[in-house]
């Protein structure tokens, strides 16, 4: 899948990782990328933008915290967000549907 | 790790942003890169080769600024309408303390001709600080939902902002000598309500351009979404540039009508001397109109 497929769908992915619990930009990253069984793997870097992005709509928050002894920016997701990522998700699955039945193939 | 220092020199230097974003911003990527530098290394890599990989996974530099660029460029252009909005209530509330400095009952007297230019000056800036106001507002609120605003979008709002504060800035300089004028020529005059009065339209006049000059909204760099036009209610310029061109005749008299009964009203004169002011306030405002049309790109609806 290429970056700019991908650019578009970054928000709710994003949202989906912080989910789990909050995490700092490598480490959703890196959940991103493990999670997607490598085919995600864009430009690190535009992730981080997409963080900024997010925490402005409200659906993220972040503060500084000392993680492993070091400081870091870490993003957990809000009440906001959450009922962001139910809408999306159901979104995602009417589309991901309809998109299946046109090109004739099963819904994973 | 001079390499990373090299490539968080060089995304500073594409960075449009507040220097407290771009502290934010270096900080977290510096962290990034250290991360993953530390990880290849213990994977085996050494540290020259993990640290290439590591910036060539995030990206060139150029490219991921553009993308922080065109976020806080959007966040900025949020804000634009309401920095030009403050300024002009800002302005219009020190005009009504500094309106406290005549005496009551008010004594009628022949206003100069320089206090006559100042006030009709500062009028019409007012006028075009409001309709540039709106302008910013209504491009800001056609493209709300767009995640990221396209570049020309912010750098419209930017350029529509800086026209509304600036010509509040002038329409408070005019009223500043209109007040100062007046207050020179009047009989006990209460002196505290025009400084204090002179001191917030300045002040809001001040704040506002240089909050406006502040706001980094107009990166260059690529669209990230659509472009949006103003729709509907928001397209109220262009039908009156559409208005003023098919109709000029019309519209003037429509224009100095409205203009003479405020002049009468406030200066308490008659039909025939309010005429002359209503007149050259019509004909200004669409003098106004047609030159700062094509700038804030209000334009026929009918052209293509």
């Amino acid at each position: 899948m290429t970056a700019e497929q991908l650019k578009g769908h970054l928000d709710p992915l994003v949202s989906a990782i912080l989910e789990r619990g909050p995490a700092h930009g490598y480490a959703i990253i890196e959940s991103l990328r493990d999670r997607s069984g490598g085919a995600f793997d864009l430009p690190e870097g535009t992730v981080y933008p997409a963080l900024h992005r997010l925490e402005r709509a409200g659906t993220i928050a972040s503060r500084s915290e000392v993680v492993g002894g070091r400081k870091r920016r870490v993003y957990r997701l809000s009440a906001k967000g959450r009922a962001a990522l139910r809408e999306q998700r159901t979104s995602w699955t009417h589309f991901a549907s309809a998109v299946s039945h046109v090109l004739g193939v099963q819904p994973v | 790790m001079n390499a990373i220092e090299h490539y968080i020199g060089e995304l500073s230097s594409h960075l449009r942003v507040s220097r407290r974003t771009r502290n934010r911003i270096l900080a977290e990527v510096r962290d990034h890169l250290d991360d993953g530098t530390a990880r290849l290394v213990r994977a085996g890599d050494d540290t020259d080769r993990a640290v290439a990989r590591v910036i060539e996974s995030f990206g060139p530099a150029s490219a991921i600024a553009t993308e922080f660029n065109a976020e806080a460029g959007t966040r900025a252009m949020r804000r634009a309408p309401i920095v030009a909005f403050g300024t002009g209530v800002g302005v219009f509330a020190g005009l009504l303390v500094a309106a406290r400095a005549q005496p009551h009952p008010a004594v009628p007297m022949r206003a100069t001709l320089i206090t006559q230019v100042a006030f009709f000056v500062a009028v019409l800036a007012f006028q075009v600080a409001v309709v540039a106001g709106m302008c910013a507002a209504s491009r800001t609120v056609a493209i709300h939902r767009a995640p990221v605003a396209p570049s020309h979008d912010r750098q419209y709002v930017r350029l529509a902002a800086n026209i509304s504060t600036g010509a509040a800035a002038i329409a408070a300089a005019g009223w500043t000598i209109t007040l100062a004028i007046a207050v020179h020529r009047l009989t006990r005059p209460n002196t505290a309500a025009a400084m204090i009065g002179g001191a917030i339209v300045v002040a809001a006049a001040s704040v506002g351009i240089a909050a406006t000059r502040r706001l980094r909204v107009n990166a260059s760099d690529s669209p990230a979404g659509a472009d949006a036009e103003p729709a509907g209610v928001f397209n109220i310029g262009e039908r009156c540039i559409a208005l003023v061109t098919l109709h000029p005749v019309e519209s003037c008299t429509a224009v100095a009508a409205l203009s003479i009964w405020p002049a009468m009203a406030h200066a308490e004169t008659t039909f025939t001397a309010a005429l002359p002011w209503g007149i050259a306030q019509a004909a200004a405002v669409i003098i106004a109109f047609m030159v700062l049309g094509p700038v804030l790109e209000l334009r026929h609806p009918h052209a293509a």
